[in-house]
Parts: C-alpha cells; sequence; structure tokens
C-alpha cells in the first residue's frame, strides 16, 4: 500500500499532464519560433545576417516577456482548477491521499510543464549553436543566462498563482488576483508615497520614490531583461520569495476547508480584509489621479470619495458574485465615517509638517533642487555632501522655516519654481527629510546667501568632487548654430581647465545662477570608466575663457562676437510672438521692418549680448542673431533686468 | 461499531449543516439516511468521506478519525449525488486511474462488472446517458473493494430494471465480504427494501435511529369493531397511538408483541378483527408524530 499513497503517482501525473499539457506544449511552439527556428532563418548559410545579440532576451523580446507574464498564471489555474471545481475537489479529497502528497504531485507535476519548454528549447539552441557554429553571435553561457532568467520569472510567477489559488475558490479570481499580487508591493509603495505627499506639505513623495520601486515586482522589473542581468542579491531574493510562497501555499492549503470551493476567498476572516483593502487601495488610486492631474484640494478630496465606493462595490460584486450589491453599505458608512474622521484630524497633526530641527540636534544638511541625484545608479561620489557648519545649517533651517511658514502662497506655478529637498541628519542618527516645490524669487534672500557660499557650492557641484588630476579627458561643446566642439586630453591641461571651471563656479554669482541663460557650451569631464561630470558653461566662467584664449582655443569652443555678423533687437510687445509657431526668419523680417528695432554690429557689444541674451524667448526684448557663415538668424531674448545698458537705453528712451 | 460520529457539528460559514449527530452503524449493515433536501445527509457523508472536517465532535471508522487518514480512506468510497469523472476520460481510463490509488482494486471483480452492466468501457464517459454515468460510477466503486460504500442519492436516473440490478449487486458484496453501506435518500420507498437501519435527519439534526426489524415487529395497524359500546378496557390495555373511527369500525395503530396483542382483543370478544401491515412509511409517519413532528415536512 505505500507505493500507492507515495509523492509520485503515475496517474495523477498523466491526468495533470491531460488538462495542463497543452499549455506547455504552446509555450514550447512559441519559444521555438522565437529562438531556434528565427535562429535558422537569421543564420542559415545561404545569408547571414549580421545580428549579433549576445543575450537571447532581444530575440522578439515583448513576446517573450509576455510569455513569461501569461505562462506560468495560465498553467497555475488550470493546474488547480482540481481545487477549484466543485465536483472535482470532493472527489480529489476522497481519496486516500494527504493533501501534501496532492500538492506536491500537482505542484511539481506543474512545474515540470512549466519548466520543459524551456530546457527543451534551451537545449535545441544549444545543439544549433554547435551545429551552425553561431559562436560569432553568442556563447553558451548566455544560453544558461536566458534559461535561467526565464526560469527565475516563470517560478516566481508560477508560486505567486499556485500561491493566490489557495485563497481562492474561483479560477477568475485567481487570475486577475494573481496578477495583482505581483504588482503589489510596488503598487502599494507608490500609492502609499504619492498620497502622503498629497496629504502632508513637505513629504519627500519624488525623493523615495526614485529607489528602484520597479524592483519591488517581478512584473515591473522583466523589461530589465533585454537589457541588463540582475545582482546575484535580486536574484537570491526572488528566488527566496518563491520559495516562501510555494510553502506559504501548502500551509494554507491544509488549512483550506474544501467547501470554500466557488467562494472568491476561501476563508472567511479574509474576506473583510481583502474588502476594505480593495477599497482602500483603490481609494488611494482615486485621491492619487485626481491630486495628480487637477492638484486641488476640492479635486483630491473628490478622488478619494469616488475611489472608495468604486472600490468598496467592486470587492464586495468580487465576494457575492453578483453585481446587485448596491444595497450593502453598511460596512462603506463605517469605512467612510472612519476615514473621515482621519482626514478631518490631518490638519491638526502639524508636527510633521512644522517640524524643522532644531540647530544643536543637526549634525549635517543636504540641501538640492535635484532629488534625481539619489536615483539608486546614481554614482554615489556625485551625490551632494551635507553641509556640517553652524552657519550653513542655520541659513538652511532659516530657508525651510520660511517655506513651511509661507506654506499657503508657495502654491502655483511660477516661472521660479524650483523644488527643494531637505536631507537633515541629526545627531541622534535618525533623519529629516522634506521635499517642496517653491517658487524661488519669493526666498531670493535666503536663497541667495546658501547659493553663493563656498561650502554650498563645493557640496552640490559635481565639478567639486572630481580631484584635477583625476580628469582623463575634457571636452567641450558649443550650443549655438555652428557646431564646436573640442577634446582636451593632455594631463596637464585638463588639470589647468578643470581648476579654471573650479574657481569660475567658486565665483559665480547667485543672479547667474538662476538666469536662465542662452548656455553658450557645456563641458563633459571624463575620469575613466563610464563616469563623467556634465555641466553647463557660463558666460560668467571667465577663468575658463582666459584659459581657452591663451592656448587659442575660445573660437574652437564657443560662439564668440567674431561668428556674428549683426544682431536685431526689438520689443517682445511690439513684434507680437506666437509662442506655438516661431519661424525665425519671419521674426528676423519683423524686427528688420519695425522702426523701433536696434541693429548692433559692434564686436564688443555682441559680445555682451551673447553673454546675456537667453534661450527662453518670451522675455521683455527679442534678439535675432545673424551668423556670419549661416542663412537662418538663430532667435534669443533678453530679461528686463538682464539685458544690455545700451538695449534697456534704446527702448526706455 | 464500524462508523460512529458522536456530537458532531458542522456549519459552513454562518449556515449550521449540521447539529450535534450521533450515528452508528454495525459492520455489514446497509443503513439509510433519509431525509428532505438540505437536511445534512450529503454533508454527513462528504463528513465520513474525509471530505468536510467537522466543527466539534468526532467522525470515525473502526475507531480512527477519518480527516486526512489515508489508511481509512483507502477503504472508504463516496459516490456523489453528481458522479464526476476526470474530462474526456474513458471508463477504462478511470479504471486505471482507480486501480493506481486504491489498494484494494480488483480487475476479476472490474471485468466480470463491466459484463453486468453491459459497459463499453473503451467510450469516453462524458459521452454517456446519466443513467450509464452512474453505473459506470457504481461499476469503479465496486472494483475498488471498499469496506465501506457511501452512497448519496444513488438511485437518482436509475431505470427500475437497473435499480434492481445495483441494489442486487449491494446486497451481494455485504452479503458475500460484509461490506457496509450508507446511503442516502429523500425517499424512503426508494430503498427501504435493502436497508436494515435507517435514520431520519431533518434540519441538520438526527430525529431518530430505527433498526426495521425492530420497527416492523413493535407496531401494528389493527382494525377491530365490537357490538355495541367499547370495552374501555380494551382501549386502556392498547393504548393506540392512533385512533380513527369509520362508522363502527376502529382503525388503531399500537405498539407491542403481535401474539400479546391478539390474545388481548380475542378477549374482549370483537366482532372484527383484523392485523394489518404496515408500509414502513406508515411506521415513520406514527413513529414521527410520537416525537412530535408533523412529517409532511420532512418527507416528500
Amino acid at each position: 500500500m505505500p507505493s500507492k499513497i507515495s509523492l509520485f503517482n503515475k496517474e495523477i501525473a498523466l491526468q495533470i499532464s491531460r488538462s495542463i499539457g497543452w499549455v506547455s506544449l504552446v509555450y514550447f511552439l512559441g519559444l521555438a519560433f522565437i529562438l531556434p527556428i528565427r535562429m535558422m532563418m537569421y543564420y542559415g548559410e545561404e545569408y547571414r545576417f549580421i545580428h549579433q545579440e549576445n543575450n537571447l532576451f532581444r530575440y522578439d523580446f515583448p513576446i517573450q516577456m509576455i510569455f513569461m507574464i501569461i505562462v506560468p498564471v495560465l498553467l497555475a489555474v488550470f493546474l488547480l482548477r482540481f481545487l477549484q471545481v466543485k465536483l472535482s475537489v470532493d472527489l480529489m479529497h476522497s481519496l486516500p491521499l494527504k493533501r501534501e502528497s496532492l500538492f506536491f504531485q500537482y505542484t511539481l507535476t506543474g512545474l515540470f510543464f512549466l519548466l520543459l519548454p524551456i530546457v527543451a528549447v534551451a537545449l535545441l539552441v544549444a545543439v544549433l549553436h554547435g551545429v551552425m557554429d553561431l559562436d560569432t553571435y553568442f556563447g553558451l553561457k548566455d544560453i544558461y543566462g536566458w534559461a535561467g532568467y526565464t526560469i527565475m520569472f516563470n517560478i516566481i510567477i508560477y508560486s505567486a498563482g499556485i500561491f493566490v489559488g489557495m485563497l481562492t475558490g474561483i479560477s477568475a479570481v485567481q487570475g486577475v488576483l494573481t496578477y495583482i499580487l505581483l504588482l503589489f508591493p510596488a503598487g502599494i509603495t507608490l500609492l502609499i508615497f504619492v498620497n502622503m505627499g498629497t496629504l502632508f506639505y513637505g513629504f519627500p513623495s519624488d525623493y523615495f520614490l526614485n529607489r528602484e520601486l520597479e524592483k519591488m515586482s517581478p512584473l515591473t522589473t522583466i523589461y530589465i531583461l533585454e537589457h541588463n542581468s540582475f545582482s546575484w542579491t535580486t536574484i537570491g531574493t526572488y528566488l527566496a520569495i518563491t520559495l516562501v510562497l510555494y510553502l506559504l501555499s501548502l500551509w494554507i492549503y491544509k488549512k483550506r476547508k474544501t467547501e470554500a470551493v466557488t467562494q472568491a476567498i476561501a476563508f472567511p476572516k479574509l474576506k473583510s480584509i481583502f474588502k476594505y483593502g480593495v477599497t482602500f487601495c483603490v481609494m488611494l488610486l482615486g485621491g492619487m489621479y485626481f491630486g495628480e492631474v487637477q492638484n486641488h484640494y476640492g479635486w483630491t478630496v473628490f478622488g478619494y470619495a469616488v475611489g472608495t465606493i468604486i472600490g468598496y462595490f467592486a470587492a464586495e460584486m468580487v465576494l457575492e458574485k453578483t453585481w446587485r450589491v448596491f444595497g450593502h453599505i453598511k460596512g462603506l458608512i463605517i469605512y467612510g465615517a472612519v476615514f473621515t474622521v482621519l482626514a478631518v484630524s490631518v490638519p491638526f497633526l502639524t508636527g510633521y509638517e512644522n517640524r524643522v530641527p532644531d540647530q544643536e540636534d543637526v549634525k549635517g544638511v543636504i540641501l538640492t533642487n535635484n532629488h534625481s541625484v539619489f536615483i539608486h545608479n546614481y554614482e554615489d561620489i556625485f551625490k551632494p555632501s551635507p553641509l556640517t557648519d553652524e552657519q550653513s545649517i542655520q541659513q538652511v533651517r532659516e530657508l525651510h522655516k520660511q517655506i513651511v511658514a509661507n506654506k499657503r502662497s508657495n502654491n502655483g506655478i511660477s516661472p521660479s519654481s524650483e523644488t527643494a529637498l531637505f536631507i537633515y541628519e541629526l545627531k541622534d542618527g535618525n533623519k529629516v527629510i522634506r521635499e517642496y516645490v517653491v517658487p524661488r524669487d519669493l526666498y531670493t534672500q535666503h536663497y541667495k546667501p546658501i547659493y553663493e557660499s563656498e561650502k554650498y557650492k563645493r557640496a552640490v557641484n559635481e565639478i567639486f568632487k572630481v580631484k584635477p588630476h583625476q580628469a582623463e579627458k575634457v571636452t567641450i561643446q558649443s550650443h549655438g548654430m555652428v557646431p564646436k566642439h573640442i577634446t582636451i586630453t593632455d594631463s596637464a591641461e585638463v588639470e589647468e581647465l578643470v581648476a579654471a571651471v573650479q574657481k569660475d563656479i567658486l565665483e559665480e554669482s547667485y543672479e547667474s545662477m538662476v538666469y536662465r541663460q542662452g548656455n553658450s557650451a557645456s563641458m563633459e569631464i571624463y575620469m575613466g570608466g563610464n563616469s563623467f561630470v556634465y555641466l553647463e558653461l557660463k558666460p560668467s566662467y571667465n577663468n575658463l575663457k582666459e584659459w581657452l584664449e591663451r592656448k587659442d582655443l575660445l573660437h574652437r569652443a564657443m560662439v564668440i562676437a567674431d561668428d556674428i555678423s549683426y544682431i536685431l533687437v526689438g520689443k517682445e510687445s511690439d513684434i507680437g510672438l506666437d509662442p506655438y509657431s516661431i519661424d525665425s526668419r519671419q521674426v528676423h523680417e519683423k524686427l528688420e521692418n519695425h522702426p523701433n528695432t536696434i541693429k548692433i554690429t559692434d564686436k564688443a557689444r555682441i559680445q555682451e549680448c551673447l553673454d546675456r541674451a537667453t534661450w527662453n524667448i518670451e522675455e521683455t526684448y527679442i534678439a535675432s542673431f545673424m551668423y556670419e557663415t549661416e542663412e537662418s538668424p538663430e532667435l534669443k531674448a533678453f530679461h528686463r533686468d538682464h539685458a544690455p545698458e545700451f538695449i534697456k537705453k534704446h527702448f526706455e528712451e | 461499531m464500524m462508523i460512529q460520529i458522536n456530537n458532531m457539528s458542522k456549519a459552513f460559514e454562518s449556515l449550521q449543516a449540521v447539529e450535534d449527530i450521533n450515528l452508528s452503524v454495525r459492520k455489514g449493515s446497509i443503513y439509510g439516511l433519509i431525509g428532505s433536501n438540505g437536511a445534512g445527509k450529503t454533508t454527513i457523508l462528504k463528513l465520513l468521506a474525509g471530505i468536510y472536517r467537522q466543527d466539534k465532535g468526532d467522525v470515525t471508522i473502526y475507531e480512527q478519525p477519518v480527516y486526512e487518514n489515508i489508511n481509512l480512506k483507502d477503504k472508504v468510497f463516496f459516490i456523489p449525488d453528481q458522479p464526476f469523472f476526470f474530462s474526456q476520460y474513458t471508463v477504462k481510463q478511470m479504471a486505471a486511474f482507480y486501480k493506481n490509488i486504491y489498494s484494494g482494486w480488483n480487475d476479476k471483480r472490474f471485468e466480470s462488472l463491466s459484463e453486468v452492466f453491459e459497459m463499453s468501457i473503451n467510450k469516453k464517459i462524458h459521452t454517456f446517458s446519466k443513467g450509464v454515468q452512474r453505473q459506470a460510477a457504481f461499476l469503479l466503486a465496486l472494483s475498488t473493494m471498499p469496506d465501506i460504500l457511501l452512497l448519496d442519492e444513488p438511485m437518482d436516473g436509475l431505470d427500475p430494471v437497473v435499480r434492481k440490478k445495483v441494489k442486487n449487486l449491494l446486497i451481494h458484496d455485504v452479503a458475500e465480504r460484509e461490506m457496509t453501506i450508507l446511503i442516502s435518500s429523500h425517499n424512503l420507498r426508494e430503498i427501504e427494501d435493502m436497508c436494515d437501519h435507517i435514520g431520519i435527519i431533518h434540519k441538520g439534526k438526527l430525529l431518530m435511529e430505527k433498526e426495521l426489524d425492530d420497527l416492523k415487529s413493535d407496531i401494528h395497524k389493527i382494525q377491530i369493531a365490537y357490538k355495541g359500546k367499547v370495552p374501555e378496557s380494551v382501549m386502556e390495555q392498547l393504548n393506540p397511538v392512533h385512533l380513527e373511527k369509520r362508522g363502527s369500525v376502529m382503525l388503531c395503530i399500537v405498539r407491542g408483541n403481535e401474539e400479546e396483542l391478539t390474545a388481548k382483543i380475542r378477549n374482549s370478544n370483537p366482532v372484527i378483527f383484523d392485523l394489518l401491515p404496515l408500509t414502513l412509511e406508515e411506521i415513520f409517519i406514527y413513529e414521527m408524530e410520537d416525537l412530535g413532528y408533523a412529517i409532511k415536512n420532512i418527507f416528500i
């Protein structure tokens, strides 16, 4: 008798293969057409395409990805039909088989049928690799890698499918909930961070959302396979999650009652968790959608309300298996009441919003307007370093306090909108992180001393993270109509150049930093490997210009007065620009014909115009730069405060 | 006792399916479980088949709990009210499946029963009519040589000839190898000729459990008539469960030993005296009345 009741039962395996074999077959055919057959087409002897792919995922990746997402779930759903069909449940559980053996028998046979096509195709490709001598295109290692990653994603999704299958008694619900579960970790994190940002002024949503959120969910990471591999930590984590889900499935199966079949949620106690969980998530989704799209308090509240109602009834419909559930409003009313109370009390929880750490508690503070420097693959050495001196901390805290005090007036779109990300490191090891978008012009008196301080400049500008002698190569490109480009590789010269730019930045004024100038050129400093620093060169960088002049490189690196034959300047209000279709020739003609237009030909004045102009042409004065060598003019503009004196004089008299 | 259920209750979420059931079945007996739809018959069978797990009490076979007990389940076969077969399977494939699962499977039995049922074993079962599918279920079940056969409404959809055939086969196995059968039905008449024990279940409760031989010998229908007045002493002695008067003829249902009753009545010199047979259904109707249940709610 024991042999009959052992783990492997031939007839059960046969029964499973009869019900799910087709999924395996379809997967095999799909992969066979994508890989070995496609390779025979590409690399057939008559005409060998130069089609070098040392990553097997690049063959029809979208289709491979769709298979990887769909096949394991489909398999899990059809496999667990024995648990989701009433009559079948009764039969299978009246047999002299323990639940463990049923579980292992089914899931392992399913796994076999899931992996069989992958292994078979990998073998076929390996054979082809030998026979057709495909070593120039990819190696055996690439085949193992392909098979390994494909298996990894298949089994994690498969185990999620099995896990969900144990929690529900309906196959359709199993399919849908599996995808929801797979997206859940990334989804709920996104929802919570974004909603916290809506609810709490200063909550650094973007800062948190830059942390590899997509890696939290297999479905959102698969795309990486096309270009990249995964770290062993990630692989290990995925395999561990797979194993945990698998063992949890067994545990749940042993607790599951057979009568749970045809119930949307197999465990009565989970029903309310499901119901209010769905309500909560859809509420957050509604709040996020309307909050982000409309950015208005009323709409956000509307989003929460609509989300709550939709989520509640949707969950109720799934649980009751009918759409006629609109009478079941008791739970909705209680939920609504609880969250209204919570929402109303949020404004009173101002401790979070008003908190600016005390001077004596702060060890250091980072202030930056660019939260993307905190994304995961940003090189650590380029991240801004904290300001630790008392005066800087004091200045940053003052700015922070002022922003908090002006909570109401910071809203709205302003041309000087600036992100302000504060990261305080406290002496007790904690961190206080806040993020705001503020109209910078409102805070000039606070920003100016910070931005102009040497400590701040050294802390945030990437160029200061480079020791001049580390730089290997520098390139400079001009951004004008005439392309100019120089590369400097001599190490002594590179060192001098980097030092010159560092000096320029230390001397730069706040006004120069914030004026959206038509920057004449940009610079890249390469430091070996893939590491480089990019920066815009401002007209105020005189040390740089002097250095280039001395080397007789200035005219090869940037647009200079000699490149321009003349400039026409007029008042924007006189010319009347249509910002949606700007034709530089037309504007040039209008300028030529307008009596008030000033024509500049003096080289010194041209240089001054070059230094002062901005690309943002919706400013007070519009200028058309005519190059010596080009037929079309280039349009720029001057802000009233930044226009050269002679232009202001001309128009104001 | 072969099957023993003690103080057992089972609920499906908020619905109490069976409550505080005590039931015992001896080895080699055929036990009929009678009740209307939704009374809890199927629940009891599925608990005995190890499909459900009770909330309270014990469900034992050979004094061992059934749930997840594979050695016991190997000896138990459950035929549900709607027999289930794997899709696209032939009788032969299903037989191969059961052969692989049940240690008692008997190939010879399968062959001889296939002949008895005139079963085309190489045809797909889902192409069969409902009645033939049920016969296939019997064929497979009996081939596993179970000690206990659990049958849920087994006669549904079978014509009288097949019914007879099935009953004979079942009784044969009971006689031959002391197989025990627990059979459920909403219709007493359908199974009364084969059961030796009957349990009546109503709204999740087992109302009564009786051995049929006892029942039949214990209760009688009597027609008597007297010249003139009925002697009071007789009526006192008989203490009828039920009394009807049709003119001067009285129809009584009385309990007691047949011979004693006859003697008593003859002593009172009745003009007419007949001892009439009772159908099982009548017996139950009067027994239930005795317990205070209106019978129409229980039988269809």
